[in-house]
């Protein structure tokens, strides 16, 4: 099989992709009651909440009573206002069952289609959030992405299990084809080059973006306050420019280096929940973290974690392991180990005690991740001397 | 054929200055402003002002004022073109007798002390006998 063929059509497990689709499902749902980007809507006092927001159709631009089409060519709208809103309140109730995993088949297609089908509405209706929200979803829901975290997988375990069939592949790992979750990394890139690339011009370097955006808002005294003179100001909005100029370039690649995507992983998250925190940038965020996990190494309990069961700390630690391997990475297994509280040992033979393995499994537990980043930097430099 | 897409969607977007589905996010902030008017026969003009029709629109179309736009310029020309269209054929309103044209002079700018730039975007009226009685 050439590398080509191999990139694209090997067979992986298929956590990465359910794990994709239950945060993309969670993503949609904040996006369509307003649960997001809350403390910048808080501060600029636009906070709203309802089921569903409807937000679109009250800002909509159609001309009155007359549509106006997407791109300047058709006559006809293919959308009422009463049809857009019937499509966001179907698009909610499909990504909440799209993030539970409930007839992930059907109602995977369905949600990408809804959300892209909104976007039809009129010109306004476009959103670069909603846009990749809709591709992401269409993609995802094509392929099948319930074998784990989903209700149709713990459906198919009882089933099986009462029928006496397919009962013992509970906790299994499940091989898929690669593609679907290809699709997406390449999407990933994709996003983040071209939104590079839109940004190589006088007025994003001159930091005006960051300016105006900031500057007119109800937040505009605070950022002044924290900022404390003019000068410092215009060298804050450049920096800021800079920064997210570097950012944007650095994750086109950095998610596709194993060296660098731990550190891709970390600086994304950083970067999208500041522009959640600063900017109404609507899913998003939300959207564009949970594509990461696209790109996290398909790894279901590859990693054994071993503790002491006759020392408390032990245990204890091995619990707060099981409660935030939400990407369910390891194997926790009550054995000897030779010093600290755990042991990480790798499916490849590989070993870490004490500070190592804890840096290990740090690096492992989503919520954790940036202080395993952390530990590791320190144990690399404590070696180096 | 999914790289070619990605690709296809995003190049479209920078050569036509039209961050629309192609992830061009937010390079700059267009200023704008907009004023309407009739190509007579005769060449001369005759000022136009927009009517219902854009009560919900008029962040974007309301004329003698400063408007902000974020997907391009590309982005915009669509719009008003696609404004300039449904003036210039729709029958109720009709265009005035001698009316050759409907158009829209727009005057823009990318930075907040960037050179102003104008340009006319153009709809030929259609001969009466063409338009309905609907829009």
């Amino acid at each position: 099989m050439s590398a080509w063929t191999r990139f694209w059509f090997s067979r992986a497990p298929s956590d990465s992709l359910a794990l994709v689709r239950l945060f993309l499902g969670l993503s949609c749902v904040l996006k369509l009651t307003g649960l997001y980007g809350v403390v910048n809507r808080m501060a600029i006092g636009k906070l709203a909440f309802g089921a569903p927001l409807h937000r679109y159709t009250s800002g909509s631009w159609r001309f009155d009573d007359i549509p106006v089409p997407l791109f300047g060519e058709r006559t006809t709208a293919l959308l009422t206002f009463e049809d857009y809103q019937h499509l966001e309140a179907a698009a909610l109730v499909l990504g909440a069952l799209f993030c539970l995993g409930l007839g992930s088949r059907l109602v995977g297609p369905l949600l990408g289609a809804s959300l892209l089908l909104m976007q039809t509405f009129d010109q306004a209706a476009f959103k670069h959030h909603l846009w990749t929200l809709g591709v992401a979803c269409l993609v995802v829901g094509l392929a099948p992405c319930a074998d784990r975290f989903s209700l149709d997988a713990l459906l198919a375990r009882r089933l099986g299990a009462r029928f006496g069939r397919g009962a013992e592949r509970a906790g299994a790992r499940v091989m898929r084809s690669v593609l679907p979750l290809r699709l997406i990394q390449t999407m990933v890139s994709a996003i983040y080059l071209f939104s590079t690339v839109a940004k190589l011009n006088d007025t994003w370097f001159s930091g005006f973006l960051f300016r105006f955006g900031l500057m007119r808002s109800p937040k505009s005294e605070m950022v002044e306050t924290m900022a404390a003179g003019g000068a410092l100001l215009d060298l804050l909005w450049v920096s800021l420019s800079w920064a997210a100029l570097a950012i944007e370039a650095f994750l086109v690649f950095g998610l596709w280096h194993p060296r660098w995507r731990k550190l891709a992983f970390a600086t994304g998250l950083v970067f999208h929940v500041s522009l959640e925190i600063a900017i109404d940038v609507g899913s998003y965020s939300s959207t564009m973290l949970a594509l990461y996990l696209a790109f996290a190494a398909p790894a279901a309990r590859a990693t054994t974690v071993r503790f002491d069961p006759t020392r408390a700390a032990s245990r204890r630690a091995a619990w707060l392991v099981r409660v935030l391997d939400w990407g369910a990475r390891f194997a926790v297994v009550p054995g000897s180990i030779e010093g600290g509280v755990l042991e990480a040992h790798g499916s490849e033979g590989w070993k870490h005690t004490g500070a190592r393995a804890i840096a290990t499994i740090l690096g492992g537990l989503p919520l954790l991740l940036p202080f395993g980043l952390l530990a590791e930097q320190v144990l690399i430099r404590r070696r180096r001397r | 054929l999914w790289l070619a897409l990605l690709a296809g969607l995003g190049v479209r977007g920078i050569v036509a200055d039209d961050a629309r589905y192609a992830w061009g996010m937010f390079p700059y902030i267009l200023r704008y402003e907009v004023e309407y008017r009739w190509r007579m026969d005769d060449g001369g003009t005759r000022p136009f002002q927009p009517g219902r029709e854009i009560r919900r629109a008029r962040a974007v179309y309301a004329p003698g004022k400063e408007h902000d736009r974020w997907y391009g310029l590309g982005a915009l020309r669509v719009d008003l073109r696609a404004y300039a269209r449904l003036v210039a054929t729709r029958a109720r309103p009709a265009p005035p007798a001698g009316a050759r044209a409907f158009e829209i002079v727009l005057t823009w700018r990318k930075h907040e002390d960037g050179a102003r730039h104008e340009e006319v975007i153009a709809a030929p009226v259609k001969p009466r006998a063409e338009m309905g009685a609907g829009t």
